[in-house]
C-alpha cells in the first residue's frame, strides 16, 4: 500500500495532469473512480448474467406459460451484483462525503482507499454474475424438463452468489475502516 | 415429524370395493401398491380418455379469455363436483365440434383465397372457363409470364416456324397469357417456356366466365369468414363457462385416480385384495370408513420390514407445517431420519427477518401475505409459501426496531428519538453485526449436529454421537472461546483439547491398525476448515441486510432530490414535486422491496440446505402418494357457503 501511496504521490507531482491539482482534488478523483468501478464493473455482470437468463427465461415460457414465476425469480438471481455495487458505490459516496458536499476530508490517500474499496465488489460482482446467469441459464433449461426443478435451479444459482457476496463484505469493510 | 407408516393388507367383497374404494379416497391416508402389472380395465381407459379430452378442451379455448392475475381459487362440495360432469361434458363435446368446425374453415378459406389468386390475372379473359379445352388439333396454355416467359412467347413463332394465338393481360412483368397452338407444337412450346421458369396453370372446373367466378368465389370467402367469425364467437361464449370444464375434469380426474386404483388390486370373482401403505396414525379413520361401508372384511396391518422403503410424509401443527415447502424444496425426508421442518422453522423465521431488516417491508409482506391468504385461497404448497412470506413479514416487523428502519428510514428521524435501533446500526456497528450474524450461524449449526446427536442416539449409535458430533460442538465452542473471552483460557483450552483429542483418537475407530486410525483422526480434524467456511457463510445475513437498508436510503435521497428540485418553484412546484417523488418513492420501494425478499427468502433457504441441513438431514425420502381427491383447479369443501 505504501509502495502505491509512494508511486501515486510522485505521479501526482510529476504528471502534467495532477500537476496543477492539489492533493484533494485528486481525492476526490480517485473515490469518483472507486465508486464508478464498483457500480459499472459489478452492474455489467448482472447486465450479463440477467440478459443471458432472460433470453432462455423467454424462451421457455414461450413453450410453457405457467413457469413465468418461476423463470423470473431464476433470472433475477445474478441481478443482485448490480445491486451490491451500487449499494458499495452509495456507502463510498456517503463515507467520503461527496454525498453531502464535504469533500475536504477526502486526501489522497483516501481517494485510493475508497479506490481500492470499489474494486471487490466490483471484480467479483462482473464475474459472478456472468456465471451466475450461465448457471441460471441452465437452470431455467432444467425447469422447462423438470417443473419441480425450481428449488434446485436455484440453490444451483446461489452457490456462485456466495462469491459475490464475500466481495460485497471486503469492499464494504475497506469502505469504513480502510 | 415422520408419521409413521404400516403396511396394509386388506381383503373384502369384490362388488363392494367401489364403495370402499371411495371412502379411502375421501381420506387420503392410503398409497395402494400394485403388484406387478395392473389390470387392463375398459373403465380406466374410458376415463382417461374423458380426461384428456377435457384437458385439451380446456387448453383450446384458453385463447379466448384472458385469466385475471390474481384470482381465488373457487370451491364446491364433492356433489357439486361429480354433478358438474353432465354440463362439463356437454360442453366439451361443444368446445370439440366448434374446433373442428373452425380448422375445417381455416382450411376452407386457405383454399378459397388460392383459388381466386389463381383466377384473378385472367379476370378481364371473357371467355367461359369451361371452353378453354384442347381440341383435336387446338392446344391452350395459360399461365402468368414475366418479362423473360414473354420475349420467348414472342420468339416462339420464329422459332418453331409455326402459328400461334396470343392474347395477354395485365400489367408488364406479371402478363396473363393464354397461347393457343397446334396440338403438335404444345411440346417443343412448353419446352421452350419451362426454361423461363413459365408454370403452366390448368384452369379449374368451373363454369361461366373468370370474372363471374371470381366475384362466386369471393362471396363464398365471405360467407365462411362470417362463419368463422361465428364461430370463434360461440367459443368465446364457451369460454365464459371454463369453471364447468375446469369442475369436470377434476371430477373425472378423480375417478380416473380411483379407477387406477382399482387396477391395482387383486380381484377374483368374489373377493378382493389390497396392499398398500397407510398412515398409522389415521389407522382408526380407515377402519371406521371402511366399516361405514361394509362389515364384511379383513384388515392387517404390519410394521414395514428394514429392506422396505416406506414413503415419507410429514406431520407439523399449523404453525410449523407451511416451512415443509422449504424442505420440500430440498428434499423428501429419509422414511428413517428426521423431519427438518419443525427444527428449522425458527432459525427460518429470524434470519428471513434479519436479512429484510425493514419494518415497512416487513409490514407490506405480512399484510399482503394475510390478504392473499384471505381472498385469493391458493391451494398447496403456494398456499404454504405465501404463508412463510407472511412469517417472514412478520418476522422482519420484529427485527427491524434491533437492527433495521423503516421503509429505509433511520428510526431515530422519524420518532425524534436517540434509542433505535435497539441493538445496533449495522451500517455503522458493522462488527458487531458481522459477530451476531456468525454467532446465531454457530447456534444454528449446533442445532443441526445436536439433531444429529439425537439421530444417532435413538438409532442405538452412542459413539457416533459422542465421537463425531458432540466433538465438534466442544472444539468450535473452545475456539470461540478463547478468541471472544481470553479471561477463560484455561476453560477454552480443556474444550478444545478434549473436542479435539476426541476427534484425534476417536474418528478412525472402525480401523484395528493405530497408524490408520490416527491418520483417520487427523483426516477428521481437517474438517475444521468445513467448519469454518460454514460459519463464514453466514455473514450474509448482515449483507443482505445491509443492501436492503441501503436500497431504501438511497431511493429516499432520490426522493427527496426530486422534491427538493421541485420545491424552489412556489407552491405549484411543492404539488408537483409531491405527486411525482411520491409516485417514484412507491415504485423505487416496491422494486427494492421485491429484490430483497427474494434474496431474503432465497439466501435464508440456502443457509438451511447447505449449512443446516449438511449436518443431519438425510434426503432420500420417496414421496407418498395416497389415493386421495386431488382437484387442480377448485378446492373441495364439507359445504360452499357461496
Amino acid at each position: 500500500m505504501s509502495a502505491l501511496l509512494y508511486q501515486m504521490e510522485t505521479a501526482a507531482q510529476n504528471s502534467s495532469i495532477f500537476a496543477n491539482l492539489s492533493e484533494n482534488q485528486v481525492g476526490i478523483i480517485l473515490t469518483a473512480l472507486g465508486v464508478f468501478l464498483a457500480a459499472i464493473l459489478a452492474g455489467i455482470g448482472s447486465m450479463i448474467g440477467v440478459g443471458k437468463a432472460g433470453q432462455a427465461a423467454a424462451g421457455v415460457v414461450a413453450e410453457q406459460p405457467e413457469r413465468f414465476g418461476n423463470c423470473l425469480v431464476l433470472e433475477l438471481l445474478p441481478g443482485s451484483q448490480g445491486i451490491y455495487g451500487f449499494a458499495v458505490a452509495i456507502l463510498i459516496l456517503i463515507q467520503s462525503g461527496i454525498l453531502g458536499g464535504a469533500t475536504d476530508g477526502i486526501t489522497l490517500q483516501r481517494g485510493i482507499a475508497y479506490l481500492v474499496a470499489g474494486l471487490p465488489v466490483g471484480f467479483g460482482g462482473l464475474i459472478s454474475a456472468i456465471h451466475q446467469g450461465n448457471v441460471s441459464v441452465s437452470g431455467i433449461q432444467m425447469l422447462a424438463k423438470r417443473a419441480d426443478g425450481f428449488g434446485n435451479g436455484m440453490m444451483f444459482a446461489l452457490m456462485v452468489e456466495t462469491y459475490a457476496l464475500l466481495s460485497l463484505i471486503v469492499s464494504v469493510f475497506l469502505v469504513l475502516f480502510a | 415429524m415422520i408419521v409413521p407408516m404400516k403396511r396394509l393388507t386388506l381383503i373384502g367383497l369384490a362388488n363392494e370395493r367401489e364403495q370402499v374404494l371411495c371412502a379411502l379416497q375421501r381420506l387420503k391416508a392410503v398409497q395402494i401398491i400394485s403388484e406387478g402389472q395392473l389390470t387392463d380395465s375398459a373403465k380406466l381407459r374410458l376415463l382417461e380418455e374423458k380426461v384428456d379430452r377435457l384437458d385439451s378442451a380446456r387448453k383450446s379455448i384458453k385463447a379466448y379469455y384472458k385469466k385475471p392475475l390474481l384470482s381465488p381459487t373457487p370451491q364446491c362440495t364433492e356433489d357439486q363436483l361429480y354433478k358438474s360432469k353432465a354440463s362439463g361434458d356437454a360442453l366439451c363435446r361443444e368446445i370439440e365440434g366448434l374446433e373442428s368446425e373452425q380448422s375445417a374453415c381455416k382450411a376452407e378459406i386457405e383454399r378459397e383465397k388460392a383459388l381466386i389468386a389463381s383466377l384473378e390475372p385472367f379476370r378481364e379473359l371473357g371467355t367461359d372457363i369451361e371452353l378453354i379445352k384442347p381440341t383435336k388439333h387446338i392446344s391452350y396454355i395459360l399461365g402468368v409470364a414475366d418479362a423473360k416467359a414473354m420475349e420467348v412467347i414472342e420468339s416462339i413463332e420464329s422459332c418453331l416456324d409455326t402459328h400461334i394465338g396470343l392474347e395477354t393481360f395485365g400489367a408488364e412483368g406479371a402478363r396473363a397469357v393464354i397461347i393457343a397452338c397446334q396440338s403438335i407444337d404444345y411440346e417443343p412450346v412448353m419446352r421452350m417456356l419451362k426454361e423461363t421458369g413459365f408454370v403452366e396453370f390448368m384452369p379449374p372446373k368451373l363454369t361461366g366466365t373468370f370474372s363471374q367466378n371470381i366475384e362466386k368465389e369471393k362471396a363464398k370467402l365471405t360467407s365462411i369468414s362470417e362463419r368463422l367469425e361465428e364461430i370463434n364467437k360461440q367459443l368465446a361464449e364457451a369460454a365464459k363457462k371454463r369453471a364447468e370444464l375446469d369442475m369436470a375434469a377434476d371430477a373425472y380426474a378423480i375417478e380416473r385416480d380411483r379407477a387406477q386404483g382399482d387396477a391395482a388390486l387383486s380381484v377374483s370373482e368374489y373377493a378382493y385384495v389390497l396392499d398398500g401403505w397407510a398412515r398409522a396414525d389415521r389407522l382408526d379413520d380407515i377402519k371406521a370408513a371402511i366399516e361405514s361401508v361394509t362389515d364384511a372384511y379383513y384388515m392387517d396391518t404390519r410394521d414395514p420390514l428394514d429392506d422396505e422403503t416406506p414413503p415419507s410424509v410429514t406431520r407439523n401443527s399449523r404453525l410449523i407445517e407451511p416451512f415443509e415447502v422449504i424442505t420440500e424444496m430440498y428434499a423428501l425426508p429419509s422414511y428413517r431420519g428426521m423431519d427438518a421442518a419443525a427444527v428449522m422453522a425458527p432459525f427460518y423465521f429470524l434470519f428471513f427477518g434479519m436479512m429484510l431488516s425493514d419494518f415497512g417491508y416487513g409490514m407490506l409482506l405480512f399484510i399482503g401475505g394475510m390478504l392473499y391468504t384471505k381472498y385469493l385461497k391458493p391451494m398447496g404448497s403456494t398456499a404454504k409459501l405465501v404463508k412463510v412470506i407472511t412469517y417472514g413479514g412478520l418476522s422482519t416487523m420484529l427485527c427491524a426496531p434491533f437492527i433495521g428502519t423503516f421503509f429505509g428510514m433511520e428510526w431515530n428521524d422519524i420518532f425524534s428519538t436517540t434509542i433505535f435501533p435497539l441493538l445496533f446500526n449495522p451500517m455503522t456497528d458493522v462488527m458487531p453485526m458481522m459477530f451476531l450474524s456468525c454467532g446465531l450461524g454457530l447456534v444454528h449449526m449446533y442445532a443441526g449436529i445436536i439433531a444429529k446427536m439425537y439421530m444417532c442416539f435413538r438409532d442405538g449409535d452412542w459413539q457416533s454421537a459422542i465421537f463425531d458430533q458432540l466433538s465438534w460442538m466442544l472444539l468450535l465452542t473452545g475456539l470461540v472461546l478463547l478468541f471472544a473471552a481470553p479471561a477463560i483460557k484455561t476453560a477454552a483450552l480443556v474444550l478444545i483439547i478434549l473436542g479435539g483429542g476426541m476427534l484425534l483418537l476417536f474418528s478412525g475407530r472402525s480401523a484395528k491398525n493405530p497408524i490408520i486410525r490416527l491418520g483417520k483422526g487427523f483426516s477428521a480434524l481437517y474438517n475444521i476448515t468445513g467448519y469454518l467456511s460454514d460459519i463464514l457463510s453466514y455473514v450474509r445475513i448482515f449483507a443482505l441486510g445491509l443492501v436492503s437498508g441501503a436500497m431504501g436510503m438511497v431511493f429516499n435521497l432520490i426522493g427527496g432530490l426530486l422534491y427538493k428540485a421541485f420545491g424552489g418553484l412556489g407552491v405549484p412546484g411543492v404539488i408537483i414535486g409531491l405527486i411525482i417523488a411520491g409516485f417514484l418513492l412507491i415504485v423505487l420501494h416496491l422494486f427494492s422491496l421485491f429484490i430483497n425478499t427474494l434474496g431474503a427468502f432465497a439466501h435464508t433457504a440456502r443457509l438451511q440446505f447447505i449449512e443446516f441441513f449438511g449436518k443431519f438431514y438425510e434426503a432420500d425420502g420417496v414421496r407418498f402418494k395416497p389415493l386421495g381427491m386431488n382437484t387442480r383447479t377448485v378446492n373441495i369443501v364439507d359445504d360452499a357457503a357461496e
